[in-house]
C-alpha cells in the first residue's frame, strides 16, 4: 500500500487541488484520487509532484504495511 | 493505457452526433412510418443503403466514442478506462451465462429439454453495437460517479 502527504504539502503552499492539477498538467480528479489513495501515480507524475513541491519522491510518498 | 493510440476528442463529439442522428432518424421513421425497407416504391439501392445505415451507423458511432480521448485525458482517466473494459467484460459474460442458465432451466421446468442449449436474444450478444454501448455506459458512469465524489472537495 502507498500513502502520501500531498494534502499537507498543498496546505503549506496554500493552493487548491485545481491549482495543483493545472500546474502539473492533470485533472483535479487525479489529484483527489492520489490524495485519497485511490490511485497510484506513475513515476513521471510522482517526479513532477516532487519537483513542484521541491521535495524528493520519498518525502511525498511512502509504503505502508 | 496508452492514450496516444486514441483518436482526438473531436472524433468523440462526431460519434455522439452520429448516434443522436441515428436515434432521431429511427424514432421519426418508426413513429411517422416514413420508410419501410420492404416498400417496393423505393429502388433497391436506396433500400440497401438504408439497411446499411440502420445496421452499421450505430456501431461506427459508438466505436468512435469508445476509441477517442476525453476532454481532459490523463493517466487517471486511462486507469478508469482500463477498469471499465474489465467491468464491461465481466458484465457481458455474466449476462450471457445468466441468460443461458435461466433460459435452459426455465425451458426444462416447462417440460422442454433442449439438447444443445438455448440462448435467448442471441442477436443481443453478437452485435458489436451492444458491446460498445455497454462499455460507454460503464465508462461514462464511472467518470460521473468519480465527478460526484470529488465535487464536494472542489477548491480544497
Amino acid at each position: 500500500m502507498l500513502d502520501n502527504n500531498l494534502r499537507v504539502e498543498r496546505a503549506i503552499k496554500r493552493i487548491s487541488q485545481a491549482q495543483l492539477a493545472e500546474a502539473i498538467g492533470v485533472s483535479r480528479q487525479t489529484i483527489f484520487a492520489i490524495e485519497n489513495n485511490k490511485f497510484v501515480p506513475s513515476t513521471e507524475l510522482a517526479l513532477k509532484l516532487s519537483a513542484y513541491f521541491g521535495k524528493t519522491v520519498n518525502e511525498l510518498f511512502w509504503l505502508t504495511k | 493505457m496508452k492514450n496516444s493510440l486514441l483518436f482526438p476528442h473531436w472524433v468523440q463529439k462526431t460519434g455522439w452526433f452520429l448516434l443522436l442522428c441515428w436515434i432521431l432518424w429511427i424514432a421519426l421513421a418508426t413513429s411517422m412510418r416514413l420508410f419501410h425497407l420492404s416498400d417496393p416504391d423505393y429502388p433497391m439501392w436506396i433500400r440497401k443503403g438504408m439497411l446499411i445505415i440502420y445496421s452499421f451507423l450505430p456501431s461506427i458511432a459508438t466505436l468512435m466514442i469508445c476509441l477517442s480521448k476525453e476532454k481532459n485525458e490523463d493517466e487517471y482517466i486511462g486507469y478508469i478506462r482500463g477498469r471499465s473494459v474489465f467491468l464491461m467484460v465481466v458484465l457481458y459474460f455474466s449476462a450471457l451465462l445468466f441468460n443461458v442458465s435461466l433460459t435452459n432451466v426455465g425451458l426444462r421446468l416447462w417440460g422442454f429439454s433442449p439438447d444443445n442449449g438455448y440462448l435467448m436474444f442471441s442477436w443481443l450478444y453478437t452485435n458489436p453495437f451492444i458491446i460498445t454501448l455497454l462499455y460507454i455506459v460503464v465508462f461514462k458512469g464511472s467518470l460521473f460517479i468519480n465527478w460526484l465524489k470529488t465535487r464536494d472537495d472542489a477548491g480544497q
